[in-house]
């Protein structure tokens, strides 16, 4: 896989293998029922960040052809999309919570810094970590066919984790 | 409380530089890196050299005090840092001396290193600069901030490591 392919998104590298006739989206056996348990399991105290990829694992066994290159790229990308609607579902909420709260404490005329626009350049900045990072990881293969499923691996790791944490400032605010 | 933190604060000062830290409770955090032989052992090193500092400093249960030990543990974990990067570096440029010698264009991993660790500093920087704001307008927010750093140095630094160990 070429380098400039790392810059699709889950879903056109997911059209991509498509028409490349691998593994059909209606083949794909996958559900975030896994993870979702793993994450309970874990309770308040433990980290969550080892149930990310249990789905995906789980849909690499279950769909045929799952262990392919095409099919374990397919299984991560449903996962990295889960992950990533979550993600989105967070910080949504986290930057109306922090708005309201920086006006509070504007209108009291607070000295506390702004929360909000502290939010968004750290998410802003993740972006750029997270497609460098995986970037880095795909530099490794050499160019091999493992540099897809590694780099499709980065980015739902990295969303899975962002994800988490933002949902755990969410739950501490 | 405030006011108190603040003159006790100015009346330590001299006491509390943070090389005096660094000398006298580093050695901990040095010995502990140097005999952990993975992952787990390497994280459980964090945070013990501010917590002895904490413990052992007249004032280190202030918030000046434990803002000013923790600060002081990411001093030693940012050398570490450093370290780990170099060596990072060099071991990726010999990989990337090898690959170009068949495949030129995919000899781009000391690149993608230097890039990727750029990101990272502005992303650390941001995410506690965020900690720092969600601390509020009390001086407890330096604590949010200060741990923020130590934390993210410390897991950067044992990934730095551990990508000479894991290699693809």
């Amino acid at each position: 896989m070429k380098r400039n392919g790392l810059k699709f998104t889950a879903n056109a590298l997911l059209a991509l293998l498509l028409g490349a006739g691998g593994v059909a989206a209606q083949d794909l056996v996958f559900s975030m029922q896994t993870t979702d348990a793993c994450i309970a399991d874990s309770g308040h105290e433990g980290s969550a960040e080892p149930c990310i990829g249990e789905s995906a694992n789980l849909c690499m066994e279950r769909t045929d052809g799952g262990q392919s290159t095409m099919g374990m790229v397919a299984c991560m990308g449903a996962e990295l999309e889960a992950w990533d609607q979550r993600l989105n579902a967070a910080y949504t909420e986290l930057m109306a919570r922090e708005k309201a709260e920086d006006k509070e404490m504007a209108d009291l005329e607070s000295s506390a810094p702004k929360q909000a626009p502290a939010l968004q350049d750290m998410q802003r900045k993740w972006i750029a970590y997270r497609d460098a990072r995986c970037d880095y990881i795909g530099a490794q293969w050499g160019g091999g066919s493992g540099t897809g499923p590694a780099v499709q691996g980065c980015h739902m790791v990295m969303t899975g984790k962002q994800a988490l944490f933002l949902q755990r400032m969410l739950a501490d605010y | 409380m405030k006011l108190i933190v603040f003159v006790l604060s100015v009346i330590a000062t001299p006491l509390w530089a943070e090389e005096n830290l660094v000398k006298y409770y580093g050695p901990v955090l040095t010995q502990c890196y140097a005999n952990a032989t993975d992952s787990a052992a390497l994280k459980d090193c964090i945070g013990a050299m501010s917590g002895n500092c904490m413990a052992g400093e007249e004032q280190g249960e202030t918030t000046y005090g434990v803002a000013t030990c923790t600060s002081s543990e990411t001093e030693v974990w940012d050398g570490f840092l450093n370290d780990e990067y170099r060596q990072t570096m060099a071991y990726m440029k010999a990989l990337d001396k090898d690959e170009a010698e068949i495949f030129p264009e995919f000899a781009n991993r000391a690149d993608a290193l230097k890039k990727a660790q750029r990101a990272w500093l502005v992303f650390r920087d941001t995410s506690c600069d965020l900690a720092y704001a969600q601390g509020g307008a009390g001086s407890i927010r330096q604590l949010y901030g200060t741990g923020c750093f130590m934390q993210m140095t410390a897991e950067r630094t044992i990934e730095l490591k551990q990508m000479r160990e894991v290699e693809g």
